[in-house]
């Protein structure tokens, strides 16, 4: 790395990849691309995912960084080597596997001690490192039993048992908790997260759970189709989704289409395609200069931040507009509207149960009301 | 509605005699196939051991052992002791040839491939053992393929003795019986899930490691059964030895074969048979324990 691109960074960076491409022959004689030129910078001590639906590249970028699989072409510096093209036994990080892939024939004890006896440690270090792990991951009776013997949850804490104790410089992680149930997921989403603090290991962790995703990393890449579309904190994808994919596939979003007609300041005044007006604040101050008028956009809106009222649109509302209840579903911790606007237009408003008394105070379907959101909490999407 | 416990519920009479009628109906034939024709001709030979043979060759019934003592003789020690080294050098090769095969098998992704590979283990199997025997005869013979193609390049002047040698009953041996290692090598091979040589590789096990550590213990089933099937018909070989031992390489077989049927001496020739049944129990039950350790 050179000294310019450490200066640019406060953080030291722990994994890099830059252009780096894995086409895999496919059966009929053809390539696959299912890693499609990602370049990625990973700091020390964080916690992040990679995020996407399946088949969009996740694994084998997390595969190429555990030398599981090489590149086609491209770099993989770990802390500054490049690890490109050397096999995975020779790299300083360590894997939890989807479905753990303990060795069944050996105890728990003598599965997390196989790195360290790879590795040549002195019996009595594998010993007292061995039983701290297990300790951590609070597993520290179960040392003689087999793989076989474990729950579930119990065999993923050995999986990440095994992976720790060789205090690797980046922990890898594929899917680790897909196949646990709901609420040992969660239980174990607040373990990893312990022990991650605890260790303060760089964790790489693969899924396609985005709720996963956002509740448990620093930051996040969202891939789809082999390439990395965004790479940004929880809050800012979800917040500010810089394409119609991301917005998409993390949380719910009402897209609109239209043209801009004018850009002002961080303000851009957008015509939708049913001849509405809306205004969308964005972020970042002189949108001007990316944003030309009558330019193809879409707007994406969260339901959450849509508000719902009856009656006719309070004059000094913001992008309020009239529409019927076309459909109501209770969900419980909230109530989803579609709305019905003028010009075939629907939006979907989700409104939080917070004073719920039935229908007596809340629309039914075939009222009329309105729809109305601030211009900050709309996303400017250039597609 | 009230759950009726499983011990409570008593089957009808007629229902039990059913049940009884399929489990004979299913087990029936073969158990008496195996009675008349394996376990009655055994006990014969149990019986058989025990006797004289008279001076025409006819069974004298007075019972004695020894036709075990004879056994003890140097002349059959070495043989059995021959037997044994060369029945255990054929399973050594066996597997050692085997299993990269089997492996492979295992792990070829194309079903197809896979499907001709495992016929083509079979393809020899077509053709009768003996004809295929007599075909090593021609290719190891002084005159033989091997030879002259060893004498033409010049790397050799006189032609080498491979034929009625160790090495020649091995060669058979190994020929005969390698489909047997590879069948059960590959059906546990093909068990193992490949994420485990992964994961040995993720923690520093490079592929010799892996394959010591991870992939040979998994796939020990498949060894103990390759290595059973292997041993035990080629501790009772005759037709290999026979045939490409000649008279100098006489393992147990073939000594039982002469007992009976050129010397007449059906009581040793039957001692004989008893004490190789013993030899492969033991055998398999020394091999079973100490597998069963491992898994």
């Amino acid at each position: 790395m050179s000294n310019s691109q450490k200066q640019s960074n406060k953080k030291a960076v722990s994994v890099e990849l830059k252009n780096v491409v894995k086409q895999f022959p496919d059966p009929s004689g053809g390539v696959v691309t299912a890693v499609d030129d990602v370049t990625l910078q990973i700091y020390d001590g964080e916690f992040f995912s990679l995020l996407g639906p399946s088949g969009c590249g996740k694994t084998t970028t997390l595969r190429m960084i555990a030398g599981l699989e090489l590149p086609s072409s491209g770099s993989v510096l770990i802390h500054g080597q490049e690890m490109a093209q050397e096999p995975a036994y020779r790299r300083p990080v360590n894997t939890v596997f989807q479905r753990y892939a303990l060795f069944p024939h050996m105890t728990v004890y003598d599965n997390v001690a196989f790195g360290l006896r790879m590795k040549q440690v002195a019996k009595d270090e594998v010993r007292q490192r061995v039983d701290d792990v297990l300790k951590l991951v609070r597993l520290d009776a179960m040392g003689q039993r087999k793989p076989g013997q474990l729950s579930g949850g119990q065999q993923q804490r050995v999986a990440l048992a095994r992976a720790l104790v060789n205090n690797p410089e980046v922990l890898l992680l594929d899917e680790p908790l897909g196949a646990l149930d709901l609420k040992l997921r969660q239980a174990m989403q607040d373990e990893l997260k312990r022990i991650q603090q605890t260790v303060g290991i760089t964790f790489i962790y693969v899924t396609h759970d985005q709720e996963e995703a956002l509740t448990m990393s620093d930051r996040i890449a969202v891939m789809n189709d082999g390439r990395v579309l965004q790479v940004d904190t929880p809050y800012e994808l979800y917040e500010d989704p810089e394409s119609r994919f991301v917005a998409n596939f993390i949380g719910e979003t009402n897209f609109l289409t239209g043209k801009t007609d004018r850009v002002a300041g961080s303000l851009v005044y957008v015509r939708l395609d049913n001849g509405a007006m809306t205004t969308i604040e964005t972020g970042n101050g002189a949108i001007g200069e990316t944003v030309k008028a009558g330019a193809a956009v879409t707007v994406a809106i969260r339901p959450e931040k849509i508000y719902l009222g009856r009656g006719d649109a309070p004059a000094e509302a913001d992008n309020a507009y009239a529409g019927k209840v076309e459909n109501i579903v209770y969900i419980g911790t909230d109530t989803y509207y579609d709305m019905d606007l003028p010009g075939q237009t629907k939006v979907t408003v989700r409104q939080q149960n917070q004073d719920y008394t039935g229908s007596a105070n809340t629309l039914a379907v075939g009222d009329m009301g309105y729809v109305a959101w601030r211009a900050h909490n709309a996303s400017l999407l250039m597609e | 509605m009230t759950a009726v416990p499983v011990s409570k519920i008593e089957l009808k009479p007629t229902r039990r005699r059913v049940e009884t009628l399929q489990i004979l109906g299913l087990i029936g034939p073969t158990a008496l196939y195996l009675l008349l024709f394996f376990v009655f001709p055994l006990l014969i030979v149990f019986v058989y051991s025990f006797l004289k043979r008279g001076v025409y060759g006819q069974l004298v019934w007075e019972f004695n052992v020894l036709n075990y003592v004879r056994v003890f003789d140097t002349l059959y020690l070495s043989i059995l002791w021959r037997s044994f080294v060369l029945a255990l050098l054929n399973t050594l090769v066996c597997l050692v040839l085997a299993y990269p095969f089997a492996y492979y098998i295992a792990r070829v992704e194309n079903a197809r491939t896979r499907n001709l590979l495992l016929v083509l283990i079979m393809v020899p199997f077509w053709t009768n053992f003996l004809i295929r025997t007599y075909a090593w005869r021609v290719i190891l013979a002084n005159d033989g393929p091997i030879n002259l193609i060893l004498l033409n390049t010049g790397l050799i002047s006189q032609p080498l003795q491979l034929i009625f040698t160790n090495f020649a009953v091995v060669v058979g041996l190994v020929y005969g019986y390698l489909p047997f290692m590879v069948l059960p090598l590959y059906a546990a091979i093909e068990r193992i899930d490949f994420s485990l040589m992964e994961a040995a590789s993720d923690l520093y096990a490079n592929g010799w490691q892996a394959f010591r550590k991870v992939l040979f213990p998994l796939s020990m089933p498949g060894v103990i059964a390759g290595s059973i099937l292997v041993f035990i018909p080629s501790l009772g070989a005759f037709v290999t030895p026979d045939l490409l031992g000649g008279a100098k390489t006489v393992m147990i077989g073939n000594l039982i074969q002469g007992q009976f049927l050129t010397s007449r001496d059906w009581p040793f020739g039957s001692a004989f048979s008893v004490l190789l049944m013993l030899m492969v129990l033991g055998a398999t039950l020394i091999y079973f324990r100490k597998g069963g350790r491992t898994l």
